[in-house]
Formats: structure tokens, sequence, C-alpha cells
């Protein structure tokens, strides 16, 4: 997939998974990278900005396998710009659509 | 490598930034490596999927600097400023002399300002240089406890131009910065 696209989506997508439930890092590397191929690095980088621009919190969880999770959660403006970026993705991916569907694929 | 050769280079590669933030990364992805253990992963596979640590540092690196550059207001901040002010004026090659003189116009007056600070300063200390090395001092015809007294006037003088100076600076910076940005999109970050 296209360098371009996936920085910018990737806002979207962790956004997206930490909407449905709460989650701890590995988990959600675990979850984007059945979508979408990318360096499990970049996920903490981007949670540090999460963190920093108030998107999402963070907790720690007991957990019954070991150590304590790190649990992140999203506040009220992670869930305003979640879905701010949901909206502005669909209406970006209809218009592409409709630009490549009325041309032919050779 | 390893989960210890992983973290051990990482935390090399974090230096720059203050060891709290370093440690938090360091725990975190500690954590990463643990929960993969649980999932049966090789630390070998995990490393791998992870990316270099001088990578993930650098990113982690440049997330720091845009979160912290907002409040940072030392001299060295500030020369970083201009300096990417006046390498984004480069790539626009019309506005390129009227940047370059600005920001030379606001450097020389730097230096100024911090030449009177020293010549203030050199007529703070006259009369005990007198005594040192006569031949170093001219007096002209005011008596030798007049140059201090002139000295700290300067110094007083310059200091309110500094002050004054500063903010009306910055705010120039930034809105030839903003009017770079206009065409860039980006304000004064790395791209």
């Amino acid at each position: 997939m296209n360098t371009q696209f996936k920085k910018g989506i990737l806002d979207l997508c962790v956004l997206s998974i930490l909407a449905d439930d709460d989650c701890y890092g590995y988990e959600i590397v675990s979850k984007i990278v059945s979508y979408i191929e990318i360096s499990d690095g970049s996920i903490y980088p981007l949670l540090r900005r999460f963190k920093n621009e108030e998107y999402v919190t963070s907790y720690l969880q007991e957990s019954i396998e070991g150590p304590p999770r790190k649990y992140y959660t999203l506040t009220q403006k992670g869930k305003e710009t979640y879905e701010k970026l949901h909206h502005e993705w669909f209406q970006f991916q209809s218009s592409i659509n409709q630009l490549i569907q009325n041309k032919e694929v050779i | 490598m390893n989960q210890q050769q992983y973290l051990e280079k990482l935390s090399i590669a974090l230096t720059d930034i203050p060891p709290s933030d370093s440690l938090e990364i360091l725990d975190e992805i500690k954590l990463h490596f643990n929960a993969a253990r649980e999932n049966h992963r090789t630390d070998e596979s995990v490393s791998k999927a992870l990316g270099s640590p001088e990578a993930l540092a650098e990113s982690i690196l440049l997330e720091y600097e845009l979160s912290h550059s907002k409040s940072e207001d030392t001299v060295f901040s500030k020369v970083k400023l201009y300096g990417r002010i006046i390498t984004m004026g480069f790539k626009n090659i019309f506005l390129l002399p009227i940047f370059v003189s600005i920001g030379a116009l606001v450097f020389s007056m730097y230096v100024t300002i911090y030449a009177f600070y020293f010549a203030g300063i050199m007529l703070i200390i006259a009369p005990v240089l007198n005594f040192i090395a006569p031949t170093l001092v001219n007096q002209g015809p005011l008596p030798i406890f007049a140059l201090p007294i002139i000295g700290l006037i300067i110094l007083y003088g310059i200091k309110k131009l500094h002050q004054y100076m500063s903010p009306l600076s910055h705010k120039l910076m930034q809105s030839l910065g903003k009017y770079i940005a206009m065409d860039y999109k980006k304000i004064v970050r790395k791209n």
C-alpha cells in the first residue's frame, strides 16, 4: 500500500480500533497489522502523539498472565477527532471511487 | 536481536530526550515484547517487526521535538527557528533576497546589542583594568570613575532595547514563517 496513504490513514485506523474498545499497545498493533502492512514500531510514536494531543489517555490494568498492561482509551476530544476523520475518509473515498469508476481500466 | 539488545540500542538512541520520557517508551516496548512472548512469538521476529531501534527512536525524537518546540524559548531554539525559516525561504526564489536581508538585519541588530553589552561591561571594569594595565584604558578627559557609571547607563539602555526587540523580532520571524507556510502548508516544521 502506498506510503503516503498509510501515514495519513494510520490515525484513523488507531482511533477506530480504540473507538470499539480500550486496548493495550500490542493489541492495537496486532489488529492493525492484520489489515495493513506497517512496522509495528510506528504505532508507539503515534500513541505518544495521541497522548500529547489529548486524544487518548492510558491506565494500567492487572493481567492474569503477567505484569499489568497499559490500556489506551479515547477521550472526548479523541472521539470527536475520530468522527471527523471517519467522515472525511468516506467523502474522500467516494470521490475517488466516482472518479475511477468513470474510466475504463486498460 | 533479542529483547535485551533491542532495548539497549533503543535506550542509547534515546539519550537526547529526558530520562522520564525515554523510560516510559522503554517500558512500553518491554510490555510489547512480553505480550508477544505470551503469543509464542520469538524476540527475533518481534525485533524485525518493530523495525530498527534507531528508526523507532528517530520517530520518537521527532514527535518529542514537535510537541515541545512550542514551549521552548532558549536562544538556541530561536536560532533553529530562524534557520528553518530561512531554509524554507530558499525554496521560494522570488522571496529569497528579502528573507536573507531581513534575517541578516535581525542578526546584525542582535550583534550590535551584544556588542553594546560588551562595551558596557568593559566600561564598568575599566577602573580595575586601569589599575592592572593602564595602557588598555583610554579615559580621555573623563575621571576614571565616570566610566563605570556610563557603562551602567549603557547596559540599562541596551537591556531595555533588547527586551523591546525580542518580542518584535520574534513576531517578525513568525509572520515571515506564516507567509512561507501559506505556500507550503506547514509552519516551521520538518517535512
